[in-house]
Formats: C-alpha cells, structure tokens, sequence
C-alpha cells in the first residue's frame, strides 16, 4: 500500500481509537482505597513476600510496603500498578510532595502527591531504609 | 536463482481491519461490561509500538531482504509459486515463527526485542500491535534461511510470515472464550496464547505457537488455560513507562548495564546475553525454573497439575 494512503490512515485510526477510549472511561487512575486493598495489589507482583507494613498515601495513588528484603513503593500506574525497591531511589522534596528517581531505564521517576505530614514521614522512611541498606 | 516473484504487502491492507476491530473490542467491553479491560495509554502505546515497528521495517528491511535474496542467489533448487508450495511454506514458516518465539523467550538478546510484546498489563488487540522495533538486531532472521535455500522464494517467505502476523492479531482478546473444540486441538487460539501472555508461574515459557498449537503440543511447550486460574497479564517485573521509546529499548538498556558491571569475565558478559532472561552471573537471577519450583513449594497441590508437571511438593 503506498504510504501517502497508510500513513493518514494510520494517524487517522489512532485519533479514533484515542477518542473512543477517552469516550468509554479508559482513562481513570487506579487507586488504592485500603491498606488491604495495596496489601491485595503488593502480592499480585510479589507472591512470595508478605508485608510487615503498608502506608497508604492519603490520595490513595501510592504505599510504602515494607517486606523482608527491604522498602518499597507501590503506585498506580494507569489502572494497574508497578513496584519499585526504593534501595537506591533519590528523593527530592516538590511543592505536591515527593518526587523519587529511579535508576531502571523502565521505571525511571515517580511523582507522589503527598500531605506535608506524609511527606516528613515517607522522606523518614526511605532516608532510614537507605541508610540501613548502606551499613549492611 | 534470480527471478521476480511479488505479493501484496498483506500487513499493510490489514491495517484498516485492524482498527475497526479494535473499536469493535472496545464498544463490546463498554457494552457488555465483560470480556477485557482498555486503559487508555497503555493502549495507544501499544498501537505506537505497532507504528514504530513499520517505521522500523521501512528503514532495517532492506537488510534481510539483501539477505534473502542472495542465499535465493546461491541455491539451485526453486520449487515454484503453486498454491500447494505457498501452503508448504505457511505451515514450515510457522515452525520457524515457533522456534523463533522460543528463542526470544530463552535467550536474552532475541527477549530484549520481543520484550516489548509482553510490557503491557493488559491483553486486547492493541496488545497484538505492540510489536518489535529492535527485531533485525537479534539476527533471528537466519532461521528463515534454510526456507529460501530449500527453494521458497524469498517473497513468498516473507507473505506467509505477514499472513502469519495477521492470524495472531485476533488471537489477543479475553472476548472469546473458548473456540470448538477440533479447533483448539489444532490452532493457536485467544485461550492458548491468553496462557502465553501469562505472568503466573503456571503460565510462564508455554504456548509459542503461531498459528498451529501442534508445535507447542510436539515439543512440550504446550500448557492448558486452567478455568479456576486467571491470566495475569505482563512481565515478572512489570515496566513503569507508557513512553514507547523506553518500551522498545528498556532490555536492550539493562544488557549493556549488565555488562559494564565490575569484576565480569567475557564468558559473564556471553552468558549475560544468550541464558534465560533473569540470569544473573552471581547465581542470584530468577528464572521460570525457579519460580515454578518456589510457586509449587508455596502451593503444594499445584504439583504435577498443568503447567507444574515436572515440579514436585
């Protein structure tokens, strides 16, 4: 097929398909109403690893799961969720809460949307989990 | 041998197809409330993979083109262009695309490419279409050499590859349960390849096929979809971007982070790119075997049941 006819078509059925999943509802966040909610979440990636402790972000976007290999991040990510070990994350404090920096190419920043409070204890979290990663 | 034969780019006249039958998919989801789930990025990164891989065949065919033509060049037999060859040579291709699927779950360097494939959580259409940009570098495309060096014409190799491509694209949808049964006994279907896009460790490194299931059912990779276990859709460590840029290259990325490690000797690095995916060189990797193993200690009645045959309590 010549391309001066693929091409269009092609930008064409995606603006369609783009439309159509904005008019059916396919674009809402996935939240986490519960910590037995995240808790639910946490083990369909880590079956093995049972949390010792959950803290749900306010927004419901984001926990802290603490498990026996260390600190993690569990967070929304369209209306399924992803993981990260928050071994090596970098920290930065912003205006909406937290912004944290991974080193995966694949998973490279999170943005948390945080309380002042929260974000004083998740910063308290994750700046000991490092620190204790560090000393063993 | 040097002469011209030409077929219709099938991909290409599939595109329109394509799309209307994901608006289809998406309507019957909205409507039915069942039968999969549409998450708005997730999907259009899917269909910008689908672009970026025709973008990519555009730019890189010409490569396995020149490579086909002259082993075509080199061979003395041509066995023709009769509806009989052509279907020949979809069934050998389709062997071929099953040994090349096995590989690019097994071997590393040829999963950095067909990674990309498994990136999403969601299984739908648009999944179907989230498709290599990278393939040309897994040098996969020597599989397809004995084909041409039997006497197919390298036109005719690469159509029933696309015809190919074409079947697999209805096959990715939860709409359809289940097909009759002769034909589940012999065809890829949305069920067997629902089990091949499985993060379950009952589900994972089964089901390569094609179009034919009977390849996996031969060489042992053949695991049912199991009614009382649903299919968890993605990747053991499931990607944080819906950026297709870091979609297509985030394993090729994480190959050339393993090999600047300190302290590796070039068998490391070798190893690094043909073991499994989750090899790691100081025995701390995680690999289908054992996740299996570790899923069966957890669930000591799985043992032996599909998927877990060889793994006991």
């Amino acid at each position: 097929m010549p391309l001066h006819i693929l091409a269009p078509m092609v930008v064409v059925g995606l603006i369609i398909a783009w439309g159509a999943m904005r008019f059916a509802g396919c674009s809402q966040d996935l939240r986490f109403t519960t910590v037995e909610d995240a808790r639910l979440h946490w083990l369909r990636h880590r079956p093995g690893a049972k949390p010792r402790d959950i803290i749900v972000a306010a927004d419901g976007r984001a926990a802290l799961v603490e498990v026996g290999s260390g600190l993690w991040l569990l967070r929304s990510f369209g209306i399924d969720s992803v993981i990260h070990h928050l071994g090596a994350a970098q920290v930065i404090t912003v205006k909406q809460g937290l912004t944290l920096t991974f080193p995966e190419y694949d998973d490279p920043k999170a943005r948390l949307t945080l309380t002042p409070k929260e974000c004083t204890i998740w910063q308290a979290r994750i700046n000991a989990h490092q620190q204790e990663t560090r000393n063993d | 041998m040097t002469d011209m034969l030409i077929y219709p780019k099938v991909t290409d006249y599939a595109v329109p197809f394509f799309i209307l039958l994901i608006l289809v998919e998406i309507a019957w989801i909205t409507f039915k409330k069942r039968g999969g789930r549409y998450e708005t990025r997730d999907a259009m990164t899917s269909l910008f993979m689908g672009v970026g891989s025709v973008v990519s065949g555009i730019l890189l065919g010409f490569i396995a083109w020149n490579c086909f033509t002259f082993l075509w060049w080199l061979t003395p037999i041509n066995l023709g262009a009769s509806v009989l060859v052509v279907v020949i040579c979809f069934v050998l291709d389709d062997l071929r695309y099953y040994w090349v699927h096995r590989f690019g779950h097994r071997v590393r360097w040829v999963w950095a490419s067909h990674v990309n494939h498994h990136s999403s959580q969601h299984y739908n259409l648009t999944t179907a279409l989230r498709q290599t940009w990278t393939g040309t570098f897994t040098l996969m495309m020597v599989v397809r050499a004995p084909l041409i060096l039997l006497g197919f014409h390298p036109a005719m190799v690469l159509f029933v590859g696309g015809v190919n491509l074409i079947y697999q694209f209805w096959i990715h949808t939860e709409a359809i349960d289940k097909m009759p049964r002769w034909f589940e006994a012999v065809m890829n279907t949305p069920s067997h390849h629902r089990v091949h896009h499985g993060r379950n460790p009952r589900y994972l490194d089964a089901n390569y096929a094609g179009v034919f299931i009977i390849w996996d059912k031969m060489f042992g990779t053949f695991v049912p979809e199991v009614q009382d276990e649903k299919v968890d859709y993605g990747l053991i460590h499931n990607i944080g971007t819906f950026n297709p840029i870091r979609v297509a290259f985030h394993e090729w990325v994480a190959i050339w982070r393993d090999w600047r490690q300190p302290g590796l000797t070039w068998k490391d690095r070798w190893n690094y790119a043909v073991k499994p995916p989750g090899w790691r060189h100081d025995g701390k990797g995680g690999s289908t075997e054992l996740l299996k193993r570790r899923h069966v200690a957890r669930n000591p009645e799985t043992a032996g049941t599909p998927g877990f045959e060889d793994y006991k309590a």
